[in-house]
């Protein structure tokens, strides 16, 4: 027997007996695996959750099936949680959603320039990227004498790191009054914004936080490249091209490894928090 | 002399006598656009483009239509997810603004279109993801249709076969067959698709994306796309009409502020007219010579010279101008 017709029995055997790689199974009936892990923030659980119904809505209506598998099984895409949202592929492509942090300080301290605020205090001493973000936009950080606001987190990690960039304003800083820029919040309107807070709201009784927002987009993103026709084996390629919409008002879409998206700026004065699109196009 | 004074007598008595056909473009017809946050209908005069009424709905009003001789406008109140008082697609009298009737389609609702024979209504409910069709002599429910999440524009082929549901968020297009109440196939679009239109022969249907910039044109015996057209940027493609000789496609581009105009048949974008500040709604006169837009931001409606391709007057209207249809 030539290895050609040995190769052709134990493929037709491997049918028969239901041993086929899983892949090529979950081609042929349509199933779209996403792995995901089932642990962590429960804000990221009611994001992948929340990504999850939707796709499965619109897969029904193109034939397709939704499946979520645990971290590290065979599927088309994984969500992995590390410093932030993180969507990563056979053929060894990463794409974070989480803002990176250094886009978000520049954003915030952008925001204090246009409002005035160019003088700003700190009390410890801020990562290299929030002095370079904070030096391009023309704020002086000083450790003493009159300030316009005061930098309270200087970390500045990711949006899902625990530690968010924050400036408490003045003209009485410490009272409650801070700022600071996210990839996304529950009292956002436009560009449909308002129209996915509700749902999630609806859905969870609880609101869409900047971490909840990443894995439900992740979600999204995965589903729509595999929708529109990409293999597993091509998910890499198919991502790194993908547009698609996050309710921001833009396209979005990979740079590298990053999503280029338009942030918001969230405004807390008396205890309420107000939040709006900066960056990107705002139409 | 006489010769051309009797032949002159002659052709102004024949003339006289001619049936007396209306300018279709002003004459008869009315322009009624909704006003989301002032929740009103602002009634126009086509002859004149003068606002000849404003009609207080009390709610948010966006989707309107008007169909033997009543205006059909969606209306919301405050109370989102929730049905409210508000909540309905109601017929009003452009000549009181009186109810004539109610008719209860879900939460919060924005777009539908009205079957040709006016019997039947198909609604996109955008809460529960799905398309309601009502009857509307018995105000009764004759079918709830799961479509994307998240739909919105809904438009009737012109047999009145087809009814087509776009939804914002899971970029598809929905097929209702209207004879057998059911979704009948699916098709992906480029991101958050708004409208959807039909070729007056029904051969084809032309949908926008807002945040794809394109209009997307279905093959709609297949229902199958078959060609995108990237507009312009900043082009945000929302409302979308077709001529009535079908030649031309007109595009309200949202964010863009303006009209895109394409030919229907080679599919080129043919010119961009400069309108007000995010035109939503549009429609087209029926001899085609004008063009309307409602825009969002301005708070007004824009006038288009179809021939000209250049506007020709703005119109104020209520605050957050949304929808516009024609009539008499």
């Amino acid at each position: 027997m030539d290895a050609q017709r040995r190769l052709l029995l134990g493929w037709l055997a491997a049918t028969a007996l239901g041993v086929l790689p899983r892949r090529m199974h979950a081609s042929q009936t349509g199933v779209i695996r996403i792995a995901a892990p089932d642990a962590g923030a429960e804000e990221i659980q009611r994001g992948l959750d929340a990504g999850i119904r939707e796709a499965s809505q619109t897969a029904g209506l193109l034939g397709r099936r939704i499946e979520r598998v645990a971290a590290g099984r065979s599927a088309f895409a994984e969500i992995a949680i590390d410093d932030g949202v993180w969507i990563q592929a056979a053929g060894g492509c990463r794409f974070r959603i989480s803002a990176p942090p250094a886009a978000r300080a520049a954003a915030l301290a952008r925001w204090l320039a246009s409002t005035g605020r160019r003088r700003c205090r700190i009390t410890l001493s801020p990562a290299a990227d929030v002095r370079q973000a904070f030096a391009s936009a023309g704020v002086t950080l000083v450790d003493t004498g009159s300030a316009d606001a005061m930098l309270i987190d200087p970390a500045n990690r990711g949006d899902a790191g625990g530690g968010m960039l924050r400036v408490a304003l003045a003209p009485v800083p410490g009272q409650g009054d801070a700022a600071w820029v996210a990839g996304w919040h529950a009292s956002l309107v436009k560009f449909g914004a308002s129209d996915l807070n509700e749902r999630f709201t609806r859905a969870f009784h609880a609101p869409m936080t900047p971490q909840a927002w990443c894995a439900w987009v992740a979600v999204k993103a995965v589903v729509e490249a595999a929708l529109r026709g990409a293999a597993a084996d091509d998910a890499c390629r198919a991502l790194a091209a993908l547009r698609f919409d996050g309710h921001k008002g833009v396209p979005l879409g990979f740079r590298e490894e990053d999503l280029v998206q338009p942030l918001c700026l969230v405004v807390r004065e008396h205890g309420r928090e107000q939040a709006d699109f900066v960056d990107g196009d705002r139409g | 002399m006489t010769k051309h004074f009797t032949t002159a007598l002659v052709l102004t008595a024949v003339i006289a006598t001619l049936p007396f056909v209306p300018t279709q473009a002003a004459d008869g017809y009315r322009v009624y656009v909704s006003n989301e946050r002032a929740g009103t209908i602002t009634v126009i005069d086509g002859a004149s483009n003068k606002v000849v009424k404003t009609i207080k709905t009390g709610f948010r009003a966006r989707g309107i239509d008007v169909r033997d001789g009543r205006v059909y406008v969606a209306l919301s109140d405050d109370r989102r997810n929730a049905q409210g008082k508000g909540d309905a697609i109601v017929a009003l009298d452009p000549a009181t603004g009186r109810t004539l009737a109610r008719h209860e389609v879900g939460t919060d609702p924005e777009r539908f279109v009205l079957s040709h024979d006016g019997t039947r209504l198909f609604a996109a409910n955008e809460d529960a993801g799905t398309a309601t069709v009502i009857d509307l002599a018995s105000h009764k429910t004759l079918a709830t249709l799961i479509v994307g999440v998240e739909p919105e524009g809904v438009a009737i082929s012109p047999e009145g076969r087809w009814v087509y549901v776009t939804a914002e968020t899971s970029n598809t297009v929905s097929v209702i067959d209207t004879k057998r109440l059911k979704v009948v196939s699916s098709f992906l679009v480029d991101p958050r698709p708004r409208s959807a239109a039909f070729s007056p022969d029904g051969r084809y249907a032309w949908v926008t994306s807002e945040i794809g910039g394109s209009v997307t044109v279905v093959d709609a015996r297949k229902h199958t796309p078959i060609k995108t057209i990237p507009m312009p940027p900043p082009s945000k493609p929302v409302g979308i009409v077709l001529s009535p000789d079908g030649k031309w496609v007109y595009v309200a581009n949202g964010y863009g502020n303006n009209v895109g105009i394409i030919d229907a048949h080679t599919r080129a974008i043919v010119a961009t007219v400069p309108v007000g500040k995010r035109p939503w709604g549009i429609a087209v006169t029926p001899d085609g010579s004008r063009v309307y837009t409602a825009n969002g931001l301005s708070n007004d409606v824009s006038v288009v010279d179809t021939r000209t391709r250049k506007t020709i007057a703005t119109i104020p209207a209520g605050e957050g101008t949304w929808g516009v249809a024609i009539g008499e």
